[in-house]
């Protein structure tokens, strides 16, 4: 496997591992409802039934952050998606055509660049609303600017590639270029690049809604447990504990996986690989 | 001693002309800002007015006078002008929150709280970001990059309030453990690029010669390779600023300081729309006097710019 090539991606999977194999254990056994309420267990400490306690509403910790670590990981994925759809599209065609093109989308994207996390998070709330879509759009938007510039690269220094000239040389037209040469070439540092930006979204996710920005009740995700976790603080902090240890050993296992993702394919790193 | 003043007067002029270069750049950018803290503050689903007078049974006829008041029965584009041309004017508006209160009086008493907090990070992230940076970009041993890269990811995997609330439990309220949790994210950013560069840079061949000449370690890398490592980034430091903004906003909530970020986060939750508004346009130039600022430093330590001096000292009989 590729991650395993380095020790970070060793690093990661073993962690990963460490995270998911006890509460997969858990959501078996215990089937527990990451919305049931269970008011006489309010802030109950760690025990069989609840293996890492309550909240202040008695409901399992445990089953709150296997399901906020689902919809963190869904909208990262969903943020991230979007980001690099519109910059493999827009970027690859500001490197490929070049020229006004290429010039208004780098623009655009410096434009978009300016604007940091936090503005774009009050932007997105104030106008829809907080809440999920908001989240998502602001995510989307602050990945953005990088996935252009990174694409538009690659498709500036593949235009003038040996293959592609053949290519056309040989009376190519230019999807056929496009879709035979242009998108396989890129296609693995474009991934690798997306990988490296998950964790990132991620404790970008975790901050602005653990500020009240993102993701709102009763949705759960890692920032809304943060924040349910630092109001509960005096009371049980047991709970914010719980919650930002998990948080980081999650964002930790995944930037470790992309490292090591990175470590294995991209070729700049191959004189670091042990044999 | 001619030479050494022409050369100082050359760069800072060539300096000047490369901060120069960006301002139109910088003025699009503010111009799309003020455009997008606009639509935060009047393009919205609920009402100011409705706001302003709480749920409170108002007769018709004064929510009609607000209105007016307020010019929101005017054309947005009309709308737009005038919030423009009173920004130009330094009024970013009134408080809906604090009845009445302009938004910069609020802003000017939370902006200090804030500057002094970035300013205290940033003088424990730099030095500790370059000297752990330097140290990791060491290629005759393999521990200390190892040690830095498992360092940074952990620090850049913590999400910035979880970073603020172990400090604050482990350590104590202050402002110092604060600036310690904005520190940390920054200086393992800063390290990472530093290592990076650094370890480039040391490739390159004036390296080699500077290191035939018998050059010591620390000179060699202090004089030569830092100098020439910093230049990228300040392409960086944009970015860089960008991620502390955000994380200002979680330390200041955790720690319960009054400034710029908590005082935003606030008027998001409570629908102070005119000073979410205005955070949006503060939060975009604090990160372009950020990167500014950084530029100017790094451009001010930019061997390149002072290449003609040298060249004339090296020609003078």
């Amino acid at each position: 496997m590729i991650a395993t090539r380095s020790s970070a991606g060793r690093a990661g999977l073993l962690l990963a591992a460490a995270l998911a194999v006890p509460l997969a254990l858990a959501a078996l056994l215990l089937p527990l409802d990451p919305f049931a309420m269970d008011l006489g267990q309010a802030w109950a400490g760690p025990s069989a039934a609840h293996p890492l306690g309550c909240d202040g509403l008695g409901r399992d910790v445990a089953a709150r952050l296997i399901a906020g670590t689902g919809t963190s990981a869904a909208i990262a994925g969903l943020a991230l998606t979007l980001a690099v759809g519109l910059g493999v599209a827009s970027g690859g065609v500001a490197g490929w055509i070049g020229g006004r093109t290429d010039a208004v989308v780098l623009r655009l994207a410096d434009l978009l660049h300016g604007f940091p996390e936090l503005s774009l998070a009050i932007a997105a709330a104030a106008l829809l609303g907080p809440g999920t879509e908001a989240m998502v759009l602001t995510l989307a938007l602050a990945a953005w600017p990088s996935q252009v510039r990174w694409c538009r690269a690659l498709a500036l220094s593949n235009r003038t590639a040996e293959h592609v000239r053949a290519s056309a040389a040989l009376g190519a037209g230019p999807l056929h270029t496009v879709r035979r040469h242009l998108l396989p070439a890129v296609a693995g540092p474009v991934a690798i690049r997306a990988a490296l930006s998950i964790g990132p979204v991620m404790v970008a996710e975790a901050t602005l809604s653990g500020l009240g920005l993102g993701i709102q009740e009763p949705a759960v995700s890692l920032g809304t447990l943060i924040r349910d976790g630092l109001a509960d603080l005096r009371d049980a902090p047991h709970l914010i504990a719980a919650t930002t240890i998990t948080v980081a050993a999650v964002a930790l296992a995944v930037n470790l996986l992309a490292e090591g993702l990175r470590e294995g394919l991209d070729p700049r790193w191959a004189p670091f690989r042990r044999p | 001693m001619t030479g050494r003043r022409l050369d100082r007067c050359g760069s800072s002029r060539r300096l000047a002309w490369r901060l120069a270069r960006r301002l139109p750049a910088l003025l699009l950018l503010t111009g799309a800002a003020v455009l997008v803290s606009f639509l935060a503050s009047h393009a919205l689903p609920g009402d100011p007015v409705m706001l302003m007078v709480d749920g409170r049974a108002a007769d018709p006829e004064m929510i009609r006078r607000l209105r007016e008041d307020a010019g929101l029965d005017q054309p947005l584009a009309v709308q737009f002008l005038s919030y423009a041309l009173a920004v130009l004017r330094g009024d970013l508006g009134q408080s809906l929150r604090y009845g009445g209160v302009p938004v910069t009086a609020l802003l000017t008493e939370a902006l200090p709280v804030t500057l002094g907090l970035m300013a205290g990070a940033a003088a424990l992230a730099l030095p500790l970001g370059l000297t752990l940076g330097l140290a990791a970009a060491d290629v005759r041993r393999a521990w200390p990059g190892t040690a830095l890269t498992i360092g940074s990811v952990l620090a850049l995997s913590t999400p910035p309030l979880a970073l603020a609330t172990w400090l604050m439990l482990a350590g104590s309220g202050t402002p110092p453990w604060a600036m310690a949790a904005l520190a940390l994210p920054a200086a393992a950013m800063i390290a990472r690029l530093t290592r990076t560069q650094v370890m480039e840079v040391l490739g390159r061949d004036f390296i080699r010669t500077a290191r035939a000449k018998g050059l010591g370690r620390v000179a060699l890398l202090l004089r030569h390779a830092l100098p020439n490592a910093l230049v990228p980034l300040a392409a960086a430091a944009g970015s860089v600023a960008g991620t502390i903004l955000t994380a200002t906003a979680a330390v200041e909530s955790v720690f319960a300081l009054p400034g710029v970020g908590r005082l935003t986060v606030q008027a998001v939750l409570a629908r102070d729309h005119t000073v979410a508004g205005a955070a949006v346009l503060v939060f975009v130039l604090m990160q372009i006097a950020i990167s500014l600022t950084a530029e100017l430093l790094i451009g001010l330590a930019d061997p390149r710019l002072h290449d003609d001096g040298l060249r004339d000292d090296a020609e003078a009989p």
